[in-house]
Protein backbone atom coordinates (compact mmCIF):
# COMPACT_ATOMS: atom_id res chain seq x y z
CA UNK A 1 0.00 0.00 0.00
CA UNK A 2 1.28 3.28 -1.33
CA UNK A 3 1.79 6.22 1.19
CA UNK A 4 -0.69 8.19 -0.62
CA UNK A 5 -3.77 5.45 -0.27
CA UNK A 6 -2.76 4.75 3.33
CA UNK A 7 -3.11 8.91 4.09
CA UNK A 8 -6.67 8.69 1.83
CA UNK A 9 -8.29 5.74 4.26
CA UNK A 10 -6.53 7.90 7.13
CA UNK A 11 -8.62 11.05 5.94
CA UNK A 12 -11.56 8.62 5.56
CA UNK A 13 -11.80 7.11 9.28
CA UNK A 14 -11.26 10.73 10.55
CA UNK A 15 -14.23 12.38 8.61
CA UNK A 16 -15.93 8.93 9.66
CA UNK A 17 -14.68 9.89 13.27
CA UNK A 18 -15.42 13.47 13.14
CA UNK A 19 -19.26 13.04 11.51
CA UNK A 20 -19.95 10.50 14.52
CA UNK A 21 -19.92 13.20 16.50
CA UNK A 22 -23.12 13.76 17.72
CA UNK A 23 -26.32 16.09 17.39
CA UNK A 24 -25.77 19.84 16.96
CA UNK A 25 -29.05 20.77 18.24
CA UNK A 26 -31.62 19.33 20.56
CA UNK A 27 -34.10 17.39 19.61
CA UNK A 28 -38.27 17.42 21.09
CA UNK A 29 -39.86 14.74 22.71
CA UNK A 30 -42.90 15.52 20.26
CA UNK A 31 -41.02 13.99 17.49
CA UNK A 32 -39.73 10.98 19.52
CA UNK A 33 -38.93 7.77 17.25
CA UNK A 34 -40.81 10.08 14.52
CA UNK A 35 -38.22 12.00 12.93
CA UNK A 36 -35.56 10.26 10.23
CA UNK A 37 -32.20 10.52 10.93
CA UNK A 38 -30.45 11.84 7.88
CA UNK A 39 -27.12 12.14 9.71
CA UNK A 40 -24.69 15.05 8.66
CA UNK A 41 -25.33 16.57 5.23
CA UNK A 42 -23.05 19.04 2.96
CA UNK A 43 -23.34 22.02 4.19
CA UNK A 44 -24.70 23.96 0.94
CA UNK A 45 -25.82 22.35 -2.36
CA UNK A 46 -26.97 24.53 -4.27
CA UNK A 47 -26.57 27.64 -6.41
CA UNK A 48 -27.53 31.23 -5.62
CA UNK A 49 -29.92 32.36 -8.69
CA UNK A 50 -30.82 35.68 -6.67
CA UNK A 51 -28.94 38.84 -4.85
CA UNK A 52 -29.75 40.98 -2.23
CA UNK A 53 -31.19 44.07 -4.40
CA UNK A 54 -33.10 41.50 -6.65
CA UNK A 55 -36.29 41.48 -7.45
CA UNK A 56 -37.91 37.89 -5.75
CA UNK A 57 -39.13 35.71 -8.35
CA UNK A 58 -42.83 35.19 -8.44
CA UNK A 59 -44.38 32.32 -7.57
CA UNK A 60 -47.68 30.24 -6.58
CA UNK A 61 -47.90 27.50 -4.56
CA UNK A 62 -50.65 25.45 -2.68
CA UNK A 63 -50.81 25.73 1.19
CA UNK A 64 -51.99 23.04 2.93
CA UNK A 65 -54.75 25.37 4.17
CA UNK A 66 -56.50 24.87 0.75
CA UNK A 67 -55.93 27.86 -0.71
CA UNK A 68 -52.70 28.95 -2.92
CA UNK A 69 -50.54 31.65 -1.97
CA UNK A 70 -48.65 34.04 -4.36
CA UNK A 71 -46.16 36.07 -3.76
CA UNK A 72 -47.90 39.06 -5.37
CA UNK A 73 -50.61 39.51 -3.32
CA UNK A 74 -48.24 41.07 -0.59
CA UNK A 75 -46.69 43.68 -2.92
CA UNK A 76 -47.38 46.76 -1.37
CA UNK A 77 -49.00 45.45 1.60
CA UNK A 78 -46.54 43.52 3.88
CA UNK A 79 -42.75 42.34 4.12
CA UNK A 80 -42.58 38.86 3.18
CA UNK A 81 -40.28 36.14 5.28
CA UNK A 82 -39.49 33.09 3.15
CA UNK A 83 -38.33 30.31 5.15
CA UNK A 84 -37.47 27.10 2.85
CA UNK A 85 -36.49 24.05 5.01
CA UNK A 86 -35.42 21.00 3.49
CA UNK A 87 -37.90 18.07 4.10
CA UNK A 88 -40.59 17.09 6.54
CA UNK A 89 -39.82 14.73 9.03
CA UNK A 90 -36.11 15.39 9.63
CA UNK A 91 -34.50 16.80 12.92
CA UNK A 92 -33.41 20.29 12.21
CA UNK A 93 -36.73 20.86 10.37
CA UNK A 94 -39.06 20.03 12.88
CA UNK A 95 -37.31 21.87 15.46
CA UNK A 96 -37.58 25.52 13.41
CA UNK A 97 -40.85 26.19 12.25
CA UNK A 98 -42.30 25.37 16.05
CA UNK A 99 -39.84 28.15 17.12
CA UNK A 100 -41.42 30.55 14.50
CA UNK A 101 -44.72 29.54 16.10
CA UNK A 102 -44.36 31.62 19.09
CA UNK A 103 -43.02 34.66 17.58
CA UNK A 104 -46.12 35.67 15.44
CA UNK A 105 -45.74 39.20 17.36
CA UNK A 106 -42.17 39.73 16.21
CA UNK A 107 -43.26 39.23 12.62
CA UNK A 108 -46.58 41.54 13.10
CA UNK A 109 -44.44 44.13 14.64
CA UNK A 110 -42.32 44.62 11.84
CA UNK A 111 -45.40 44.15 9.56
CA UNK A 112 -44.26 41.16 7.77
CA UNK A 113 -46.04 37.95 6.95
CA UNK A 114 -44.02 34.11 7.14
CA UNK A 115 -44.02 31.99 4.55
CA UNK A 116 -42.73 28.49 5.17
CA UNK A 117 -42.07 26.23 2.20
CA UNK A 118 -40.65 22.65 1.33
CA UNK A 119 -40.38 20.49 -1.70
CA UNK A 120 -42.86 17.82 0.14
CA UNK A 121 -46.49 17.18 -0.76
CA UNK A 122 -48.99 18.48 0.83
CA UNK A 123 -50.68 15.60 2.99
CA UNK A 124 -47.07 15.16 4.24
CA UNK A 125 -46.90 18.75 5.18
CA UNK A 126 -50.06 18.11 6.79
CA UNK A 127 -49.44 15.79 8.44
CA UNK A 128 -45.94 16.99 9.57
CA UNK A 129 -47.44 20.71 11.08
CA UNK A 130 -50.43 18.94 12.53
CA UNK A 131 -47.69 16.83 15.07
CA UNK A 132 -46.14 20.77 15.76
CA UNK A 133 -49.80 21.56 16.86
CA UNK A 134 -50.19 23.36 14.28
CA UNK A 135 -48.69 26.93 12.88
CA UNK A 136 -50.09 30.26 12.51
CA UNK A 137 -48.30 30.81 9.04
CA UNK A 138 -49.17 29.59 5.55
CA UNK A 139 -47.15 26.72 4.68
CA UNK A 140 -46.30 25.74 1.13
CA UNK A 141 -45.84 22.77 -1.19
CA UNK A 142 -43.12 23.27 -3.63
CA UNK A 143 -43.80 19.62 -4.91
CA UNK A 144 -44.94 19.51 -8.31
CA UNK A 145 -43.27 20.53 -10.61
CA UNK A 146 -40.48 19.28 -8.26
CA UNK A 147 -38.87 21.96 -6.23
CA UNK A 148 -39.80 24.67 -8.79
CA UNK A 149 -39.69 27.66 -6.76
CA UNK A 150 -36.58 26.58 -4.45
CA UNK A 151 -34.86 26.30 -8.18
CA UNK A 152 -35.71 29.48 -8.58
CA UNK A 153 -34.23 31.08 -6.11
CA UNK A 154 -30.87 28.87 -6.71
CA UNK A 155 -31.92 26.49 -3.37
CA UNK A 156 -32.79 23.03 -4.61
CA UNK A 157 -30.13 20.57 -3.82
CA UNK A 158 -28.81 17.74 -6.19
CA UNK A 159 -30.91 15.47 -4.43
CA UNK A 160 -33.99 17.43 -4.54
CA UNK A 161 -34.70 18.68 -1.14
CA UNK A 162 -34.07 22.55 -0.64
CA UNK A 163 -31.36 24.29 1.11
CA UNK A 164 -32.63 25.72 4.74
CA UNK A 165 -33.04 29.22 3.71
CA UNK A 166 -34.74 32.56 4.85
CA UNK A 167 -35.44 35.14 2.26
CA UNK A 168 -36.49 38.52 3.45
CA UNK A 169 -38.62 40.35 0.60
CA UNK A 170 -39.54 44.17 1.16
CA UNK A 171 -43.18 45.51 0.44
CA UNK A 172 -41.60 46.69 -2.86
CA UNK A 173 -40.38 42.82 -3.59
CA UNK A 174 -36.91 43.52 -3.53
CA UNK A 175 -34.72 40.67 -2.00
CA UNK A 176 -33.55 43.29 1.32
CA UNK A 177 -31.57 39.92 3.03
CA UNK A 178 -30.38 36.12 2.34
CA UNK A 179 -29.43 33.52 4.38
CA UNK A 180 -28.54 29.79 2.69
CA UNK A 181 -27.98 28.64 6.18
CA UNK A 182 -25.75 25.17 6.77
CA UNK A 183 -28.60 22.43 6.44
CA UNK A 184 -27.27 20.57 9.00
CA UNK A 185 -27.60 23.98 11.84
CA UNK A 186 -30.91 26.18 12.64
CA UNK A 187 -30.84 29.74 12.22
CA UNK A 188 -30.66 31.94 14.68
CA UNK A 189 -33.40 33.97 15.41
CA UNK A 190 -32.13 37.16 16.67
CA UNK A 191 -30.41 37.78 13.49
CA UNK A 192 -33.64 37.24 11.33
CA UNK A 193 -35.70 39.95 13.82
CA UNK A 194 -32.41 42.25 13.40
CA UNK A 195 -32.91 41.97 9.46
CA UNK A 196 -36.60 42.72 9.98
CA UNK A 197 -36.15 45.59 12.06
CA UNK A 198 -33.92 47.29 9.30
CA UNK A 199 -37.09 47.54 7.22
CA UNK A 200 -38.21 50.37 9.20
CA UNK A 201 -35.72 52.65 8.45
CA UNK B 1 4.62 -1.18 6.52
CA UNK B 2 5.84 1.69 8.65
CA UNK B 3 3.25 4.00 7.47
CA UNK B 4 0.44 1.89 7.90
CA UNK B 5 2.12 1.71 11.89
CA UNK B 6 1.52 5.17 12.19
CA UNK B 7 -1.63 5.50 11.16
CA UNK B 8 -3.16 2.24 13.36
CA UNK B 9 -1.17 4.77 16.35
CA UNK B 10 -3.06 7.84 14.95
CA UNK B 11 -6.17 6.16 14.44
CA UNK B 12 -6.66 4.49 17.70
CA UNK B 13 -5.47 8.31 19.45
CA UNK B 14 -8.23 9.54 17.46
CA UNK B 15 -10.73 6.99 18.87
CA UNK B 16 -9.54 7.43 22.05
CA UNK B 17 -10.09 11.19 22.25
CA UNK B 18 -13.89 10.74 20.36
CA UNK B 19 -14.95 8.77 23.37
CA UNK B 20 -13.56 11.22 25.19
CA UNK B 21 -15.64 13.53 23.79
CA UNK B 22 -18.84 11.71 23.08
CA UNK B 23 -21.84 12.92 24.73
CA UNK B 24 -22.29 11.79 27.97
CA UNK B 25 -25.18 9.01 29.18
CA UNK B 26 -28.10 10.52 30.80
CA UNK B 27 -27.77 11.08 34.18
CA UNK B 28 -30.68 8.43 36.14
CA UNK B 29 -32.17 8.52 39.43
CA UNK B 30 -29.60 7.29 42.00
CA UNK B 31 -26.10 8.36 39.94
CA UNK B 32 -24.08 11.97 40.79
CA UNK B 33 -25.25 14.49 38.51
CA UNK B 34 -22.06 15.71 36.55
CA UNK B 35 -20.84 19.60 38.04
CA UNK B 36 -22.41 21.56 34.93
CA UNK B 37 -20.73 24.75 34.70
CA UNK B 38 -23.13 26.92 33.24
CA UNK B 39 -23.93 30.86 32.36
CA UNK B 40 -24.54 33.17 35.19
CA UNK B 41 -28.09 34.69 34.43
CA UNK B 42 -27.85 38.61 33.71
CA UNK B 43 -31.20 39.54 35.64
CA UNK B 44 -30.50 40.23 38.90
CA UNK B 45 -33.28 39.36 40.53
CA UNK B 46 -32.87 36.09 38.84
CA UNK B 47 -29.40 35.87 40.68
CA UNK B 48 -30.69 36.58 43.60
CA UNK B 49 -33.19 33.54 43.60
CA UNK B 50 -30.16 31.11 43.00
CA UNK B 51 -27.91 33.49 45.06
CA UNK B 52 -25.26 34.33 42.79
CA UNK B 53 -23.13 37.21 42.70
CA UNK B 54 -22.34 38.56 39.08
CA UNK B 55 -19.90 36.69 37.14
CA UNK B 56 -19.75 34.79 33.67
CA UNK B 57 -20.21 31.41 35.04
CA UNK B 58 -21.17 29.12 38.40
CA UNK B 59 -21.27 25.49 39.35
CA UNK B 60 -23.74 23.34 40.42
CA UNK B 61 -21.83 23.03 43.61
CA UNK B 62 -22.14 26.63 44.09
CA UNK B 63 -25.82 26.39 44.04
CA UNK B 64 -27.03 26.36 48.06
CA UNK B 65 -30.27 24.99 47.65
CA UNK B 66 -30.97 21.54 48.64
CA UNK B 67 -33.20 20.26 45.86
CA UNK B 68 -32.41 21.71 42.11
CA UNK B 69 -35.39 21.25 39.63
CA UNK B 70 -34.09 21.39 36.13
CA UNK B 71 -36.12 21.84 33.01
CA UNK B 72 -33.74 20.94 29.71
CA UNK B 73 -35.87 22.91 27.23
CA UNK B 74 -35.66 24.55 23.95
CA UNK B 75 -37.60 27.85 22.67
CA UNK B 76 -38.35 25.33 19.39
CA UNK B 77 -39.50 22.68 20.98
CA UNK B 78 -43.48 22.35 21.30
CA UNK B 79 -43.69 20.04 23.63
CA UNK B 80 -41.86 22.36 25.61
CA UNK B 81 -43.79 25.08 24.63
CA UNK B 82 -47.37 23.28 25.38
CA UNK B 83 -45.48 22.36 29.15
CA UNK B 84 -44.68 25.95 30.01
CA UNK B 85 -47.61 26.50 31.76
CA UNK B 86 -47.80 23.64 33.74
CA UNK B 87 -43.70 24.24 34.44
CA UNK B 88 -45.32 27.68 35.88
CA UNK B 89 -48.43 25.89 37.94
CA UNK B 90 -45.18 23.80 39.82
CA UNK B 91 -43.00 27.17 40.12
CA UNK B 92 -46.13 28.91 41.79
CA UNK B 93 -46.91 26.25 43.82
CA UNK B 94 -43.04 25.84 45.30
CA UNK B 95 -43.22 29.95 46.00
CA UNK B 96 -46.70 29.92 47.71
CA UNK B 97 -45.42 26.80 49.80
CA UNK B 98 -42.78 28.58 52.15
CA UNK B 99 -40.97 25.65 53.73
CA UNK B 100 -40.77 23.97 49.66
CA UNK B 101 -39.76 27.61 48.39
CA UNK B 102 -36.65 27.72 50.56
CA UNK B 103 -35.69 23.70 50.03
CA UNK B 104 -36.01 23.92 46.45
CA UNK B 105 -34.96 26.11 43.19
CA UNK B 106 -36.30 25.95 39.51
CA UNK B 107 -34.14 26.74 36.56
CA UNK B 108 -34.41 26.18 33.09
CA UNK B 109 -31.40 25.46 30.66
CA UNK B 110 -32.05 26.07 27.45
CA UNK B 111 -30.11 23.55 24.74
CA UNK B 112 -28.84 24.60 21.61
CA UNK B 113 -31.09 28.44 22.19
CA UNK B 114 -28.85 31.77 22.07
CA UNK B 115 -29.89 34.34 25.16
CA UNK B 116 -32.06 36.01 22.55
CA UNK B 117 -34.05 32.31 22.02
CA UNK B 118 -33.84 32.01 25.67
CA UNK B 119 -35.88 35.48 26.32
CA UNK B 120 -38.06 34.93 23.59
CA UNK B 121 -39.70 32.25 25.68
CA UNK B 122 -39.36 33.60 28.97
CA UNK B 123 -41.76 36.60 27.30
CA UNK B 124 -43.67 34.29 25.53
CA UNK B 125 -45.12 32.10 28.88
CA UNK B 126 -44.52 35.17 31.17
CA UNK B 127 -42.01 32.47 33.43
CA UNK B 128 -40.42 33.98 36.92
CA UNK B 129 -37.62 31.14 37.17
CA UNK B 130 -34.33 31.69 36.20
CA UNK B 131 -33.93 30.06 31.85
CA UNK B 132 -29.93 29.57 31.03
CA UNK B 133 -29.30 29.59 27.68
CA UNK B 134 -26.70 26.47 26.27
CA UNK B 135 -25.94 27.84 22.99
CA UNK B 136 -23.19 25.67 21.56
CA UNK B 137 -24.77 22.35 23.66
CA UNK B 138 -21.80 22.08 25.78
CA UNK B 139 -24.36 21.35 28.98
CA UNK B 140 -26.71 19.13 26.82
CA UNK B 141 -23.60 16.79 26.13
CA UNK B 142 -23.16 16.01 29.76
CA UNK B 143 -26.67 15.16 30.21
CA UNK B 144 -26.82 12.56 27.62
CA UNK B 145 -28.24 15.07 24.87
CA UNK B 146 -31.73 14.57 26.16
CA UNK B 147 -34.85 15.04 24.31
CA UNK B 148 -36.66 18.24 25.31
CA UNK B 149 -38.27 18.61 27.88
CA UNK B 150 -36.54 16.82 30.00
CA UNK B 151 -36.81 16.79 33.44
CA UNK B 152 -33.87 16.51 36.47
CA UNK B 153 -34.32 16.60 39.92
CA UNK B 154 -31.10 16.16 41.97
CA UNK B 155 -30.67 16.42 46.00
CA UNK B 156 -27.62 17.82 47.75
CA UNK B 157 -25.66 15.17 49.34
CA UNK B 158 -23.86 16.13 52.64
CA UNK B 159 -20.44 16.27 50.76
CA UNK B 160 -21.72 19.06 48.37
CA UNK B 161 -22.42 16.75 45.22
CA UNK B 162 -25.92 16.51 43.52
CA UNK B 163 -27.71 13.31 43.55
CA UNK B 164 -30.16 12.53 40.86
CA UNK B 165 -33.21 11.46 42.29
CA UNK B 166 -35.72 12.05 39.24
CA UNK B 167 -34.79 11.79 35.56
CA UNK B 168 -37.71 12.00 32.97
CA UNK B 169 -37.97 13.35 28.98
CA UNK B 170 -41.76 14.14 28.90
CA UNK B 171 -43.76 16.67 30.91
CA UNK B 172 -44.67 15.47 34.43
CA UNK B 173 -48.06 15.31 34.93
CA UNK B 174 -49.75 17.65 37.60
CA UNK B 175 -47.60 20.27 39.62
CA UNK B 176 -49.04 19.23 42.97
CA UNK B 177 -48.24 15.42 42.43
CA UNK B 178 -44.99 16.30 41.18
CA UNK B 179 -44.10 18.72 44.25
CA UNK B 180 -45.53 16.11 46.69
CA UNK B 181 -43.25 13.35 44.67
CA UNK B 182 -40.21 15.58 44.85
CA UNK B 183 -40.76 15.61 48.64
CA UNK B 184 -40.67 12.32 49.00
CA UNK B 185 -37.97 11.26 46.80
CA UNK B 186 -36.01 13.93 48.72
CA UNK B 187 -36.55 12.58 52.21
CA UNK B 188 -35.92 9.07 50.97
CA UNK B 189 -32.27 10.32 49.48
CA UNK B 190 -31.98 12.13 52.83
CA UNK B 191 -32.08 8.63 54.99
CA UNK B 192 -30.27 6.82 52.93
CA UNK B 193 -27.71 9.22 53.83
CA UNK B 194 -27.90 10.24 57.22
Amino acid sequence: MSMNSSWRALAAVTLVVLLGAGPVHGLSEQFKDKVYQIGELKPVDSRLQVKVGDKAPDFSLPSIGGERVDLARYRGQKNVVISFVPAAWTPVCSDQWPGYNIVKGLFEANDAVLLGITVDNLPTLFAWTREMGGLWFPVLSDFWPHGQVAASYGVLRSDGISERALFVIDKQGIIRYLDVHDINQRPDLETLVKELEKLKR
Amino acid sequence: MKGWCSIVVFVSLLLVSACATTAADCPQAGQAMPDLQLATPEDEVQRGYLGLAAGQSFRLSDLKAEILVIEIFSMYCPYCQREAPNVNRFHELVTRDSKAAERIRIFGIGVSNSSYEVKVFQNQYAIKFPLIPDPDLAVHDQVGSVRTPHFFVLKRAADGTRQVIYSESGGFGRADAFLQLILEKAGQAAGAKP
